[in-house]
């Protein structure tokens, strides 16, 4: 078994789930297979559990250095990025003219879930990708040769400088001054902060992409424009010339994600810091945005990644560590000892982690499959799950995010004390995904997208055609025999989801737009456990007529329960098909009906939080 | 170099083990990988291939699902393959294996050299390379840990491991079995665009009767299977307590009149 993924999970998720097998009927992906797939999912599996999960605790204690002004990586990290370079894993969705490997999205990610956990390392070389795409979409062809063919070969590294000290979550804010040269190019003046790679030794060279203002453009998110800037300019032989006119002024101490050499940085010093413009003039928030629901649906990935290897590694620990008597024999002294995953609770928090694991996966492909589908596709049901993603990408990011950390909270839980200790991975885990809330937008501006924005894009459509893709799940499966209770209690919560667009709808008419917006987040929540209810609910359906023919095809009674258990124990399909309903069940009878109590908090329509006085918080 | 590489599909060996009346492991259950010892294989061929050019070929006996293992070889950098799909050679034992590849390893014509790992994870025979050597009538060496070729790509200097941390080393001419021991290098990664490539090389399908195998299934196997079981754990251990001069008289005379082994 491995301890990062799922894999039989991950499988059931893609082809009897979403079947993505779908895109090989397509031109673009028409000569992929499901082989070629599974051997790129082995290849991550095997890289990540032998390269790179053996020195994840050395990149945390280690750390990046900052030393004379250029910043040098954890050592570990350099044969790792030359191995994932050379397989081609971190171009794996790149397209083939760009010399990627042209892979759907949804398998870059399934591929990705396996070493995602290790962010502190994987932001070097995801932002260089990042960058590099930016210049494939919006550069000029001689920025392309120039910069972006190194930056795929993995030679070059990228970044994205976006963050000043007062322009974060307000990025409209920012001070980085661009003055026009005659030769057309720009200089640039200005301080940035959270520059995550601003610099390292893994690369020859380094270009940024960075955000400021041509000198005389309007304030505000309109006069904002994107240049690039590298770190070493270009001779006219694409030999690295002379270092640019900026500096590392110094990197952050984190809780976690050590590894990642997150710089403070200070351009043109010295008035002569080189900058090319990226695309048009003020066009700047609109390419740094282009990727924003693949920059937002990897972030999910993160929660949802770093939650599976977290709850692997408990549920491992769980099984092997023997503590306490069973339940039944407590009071005998004598009694053995039993494995900790004998014991109630431990279970209950065991089945916490799964449910929401397997229902983030299923989250976070659903979005990713719908990015290819629209890609690949033509028709009017590519385009109607391509809107729905749009409204999920929030809660993919946030929800997965949040809940993700927690599941990380619960394994150390799990390991008792000992989780706490560093010579276990999990606490590493829970460090390393807390940023994922906070970067790439925080969840609180996530849930103000959902509903500010999302609720209401495409005249509220997108909404509307999720609940009838809701809907329809609960019709196929609501007459199957072992679901009947939990397709009720679905259909509630569908119902109450309903119940809440209108109820927003309605206050946004009466004026009372300070309701949807002060309980935003608590809304994201509500719509997040009810997808995540759906989710599970679907899979439960799949997987209960699977296990039907299952126990039909070898002649087990379904109405004798114990030998249907015993036939289970040693099936190993039967026992995942069996898991994937006591998953569902568990999720829509324990943490479903917390939506219903946010629904209710909700409508109250209580606004406390915002009359209370700012001066009575505290004295 | 023509390089032929001998690769055998076995279960990992994390899946669950299910014994089906004595007689077999139930397939269905189980999750199947390359052997380790051929990987070894695989890589000692392709950086021969590097050095002096030619062309390895797979050569792999099994069911359908064992192509999964050949084109990771091709994955790797491996050129075309042959599979010998046929349910009754696999009924066969180690030697009608060996015929059959025989046979797929005669069909290519001119072959440098036959390389495979030095037993299979499974069944830890360590027969199927020298049957094939033998039947071919090739030279052969066992443990292979180093390889090293002339320039005449015709003469070989090999090291074979030996117990106790030894090696001896021989030398030998083309064309040779060499079973590769684990350790031997560090066999690469697939690549992602060589994942891609896998899927268009060649891959031919034989069966016994393409190959003009003769004697197979329990007919031509030179062992009888009996049954399959797994060992019984019995955790008999004794303490014996007491001075250390009273124990060991103690101990020497449960030795010699209850164990009988002295």
């Amino acid at each position: 078994m491995s301890l990062i993924v799922d894999a039989r999970d991950q499988e059931f998720c893609l082809y009897e789930m979403l079947n993505i097998q779908e895109l090989f009927g397509t031109a673009r992906y028409g000569e992929h297979s499901k082989e070629m797939f599974d051997m790129a999912l082995e290849l991550s599996r095997k890289i990540t559990e032998e390269e790179m999960l053996p020195f994840y605790a050395e990149g945390d204690r280690v750390g990046a250095k900052l030393e004379n002004g250029n910043v040098s990586v954890p050592e570990c990290y350099k044969k790792i990025h030359r191995l994932m370079n050379d397989a081609g894993l971190f171009t794996m969705a790149v397209s083939p003219e760009a010399g990627g490997q042209g892979f759907p999205y949804v398998i870059d990610l399934a591929a990705r879930e396996y070493y995602v956990f290790n962010m502190g390392f994987l932001l070097y070389p995801e932002a260089s990708v990042g960058a590099a795409h930016l210049i494939e979409v919006f550069g000029t062809e001689e920025q392309k040769r120039k910069y972006m063919m190194k930056m795929y070969e993995g030679k070059w590294g990228g970044t994205m400088v976006l963050t000043e000290a007062d322009a974060g979550s307000d990025v409209g804010n920012l001070k980085a001054k661009a003055v026009r040269m005659p030769d057309g190019t720009y200089r640039i003046t200005g301080s940035k902060i959270f520059i995550s790679g601003g610099d390292s030794d893994l690369f020859e060279n380094i270009v940024h992409p960075v955000l400021a203002r041509i000198e005389g453009d309007p304030s505000g998110t309109p006069g904002i424009s994107i240049f690039l800037v590298p770190k070493y300019l270009v001779n006219d032989d694409g030999s690295p010339g002379r270092r640019n006119d900026y500096s590392i002024t110094g990197i952050e101490h984190k809780m976690g994600l050590k590894g990642s050499a997150t710089c403070s940085m200070s351009f043109g010093d010295n008035g002569d810091c080189y900058a090319e413009l990226l695309g048009e003039e003020r066009k700047g928030m609109r390419i740094m945005f282009q990727m924003m629901n693949e920059a937002r649906i990897g972030m999910g990935l993160q929660g949802m990644g770093t939650a599976s290897i977290a709850y692997l590694h408990a549920l491992n620990y769980a099984k092997e560590r023997l503590q306490g008597a069973d339940l039944m024999n407590m009071q005998n002294p004598e009694a053995p000892r039993v494995p900790i995953i004998s014991h109630p609770d431990v279970r209950r928090m065991l089945l916490w982690m799964k449910a929401h694991v397997e229902g983030m996966r299923a989250l976070v492909y659903l979005c990713a499959l719908a990015i290819d589908r629209k890609e690949a596709m033509e028709g009017e049901e590519a385009a109607r799950w391509h809107g729905i993603m749009e409204l999920l990408v929030p809660i993919t990011k946030a929800y997965c995010t949040d809940m993700g950390f927690r599941v990380t909270e619960l394994a150390i839980q799990v390991y008792g004390g000992y989780g706490y200790c560093q010579d276990y991975p999990v606490e590493q885990f829970m460090r390393d995904l807390k940023i994922a809330s906070l970067y790439e937008g925080t969840n609180g501006i996530q849930a103000l997208d959902l509903v500010g924005r999302k609720m209401t894009q495409n005249k509220g459509a997108n909404f509307m055609n999720f609940l009838v893709e809701m809907n329809k799940t609960v019709a196929r499966y609501k007459d199957r025999p072992g679901l009947a209770d939990i397709s009720r209690d679905v259909q509630d919560a569908i119902n109450t989801l309903a119940d809440m667009g209108m109820f927003f709808a309605r206050c946004g008419k009466e004026g009372k737009f300070l309701v949807p917006i002060s309980n935003a987040y608590p809304f994201l929540n509500l719509m997040g456990t009810i997808c995540l209810a759906w989710l599970l609910f679907w899979q439960a359906g799949i997987a209960e007529e699977k296990l039907e023919a299952i126990l039909a095809k070898n002649g087990v009674g379904a109405a004798d329960k114990k030998r249907v258990n015993e036939f289970l124990r040693e099936h190993r399909d039967g026992a995942f098909y069996h898991g994937k309903i006591m998953t569902a069940r568990y999720y829509v009878k324990h943490v479903l009906p917390q939506a219903s109590a946010i629904a209710r908090s909700i409508k109250s329509e209580d606004l406390t939080c915002l009359e209370m006085l700012d001066e009575s918080f505290a004295f | 170099m023509k390089i032929v590489v001998l690769v055998k599909e076995v279960p990992d060996m994390e899946s669950k083990f299910k014994i089906v009346g004595d007689a077999k492991i139930d397939e269905s259950q189980i999750a199947f990988k390359m052997n380790d010892f051929d990987e070894y294989a695989v890589e000692a061929a392709l950086q021969l291939k590097e050095k002096f050019g030619g062309e390895v070929v797979i050569v792999s006996s099994g069911p359908d699902r064992v192509t999964k293992e050949v084109r990771q070889a091709f994955a790797m950098g491996a050129d075309w393959g042959i599979h010998v799909s046929d349910p009754q050679i696999d009924e066969g034992d180690n030697f009608v294996v060996a015929g059959a590849l025989v046979k797929a390893i005669e069909s290519l014509g001119g072959v440098d050299l036959v390389m495979t790992g030095v037993q299979a994870e499974d069944d830890q025979a360590a027969l199927t390379g020298v049957f094939v050597a033998d039947m071919l009538n090739f030279s052969h060496c066992t443990n292979v840990v180093k390889i090293e070729v002339g320039a005449d790509q015709k003469s070989l200097t090999i090291n074979r491991e030996l117990e106790g941390g030894l090696n001896e080393v021989l030398e030998m001419a083309t064309p040779a079995v060499l079973t590769i021991q684990s350790g031997i290098n560090q066999p690469r990664y697939p690549t992602l665009p060589g994942i891609m490539k896998a899927k268009k090389k060649r891959l031919d399908l034989k069966k016994a009767a393409d190959l003009g195998v003769g004697a197979i299934g329990e007919a031509g196997s030179k062992t009888k299977f009996h049954k399959i079981f797994f060992p019984v754990s019995e955790h008999k251990a004794e303490i014996i307590q007491g001075d250390a001069k009273a124990a060991a008289k103690t101990l020497v005379d449960k030795l010699r009149n209850e164990a009988k082994v002295i």
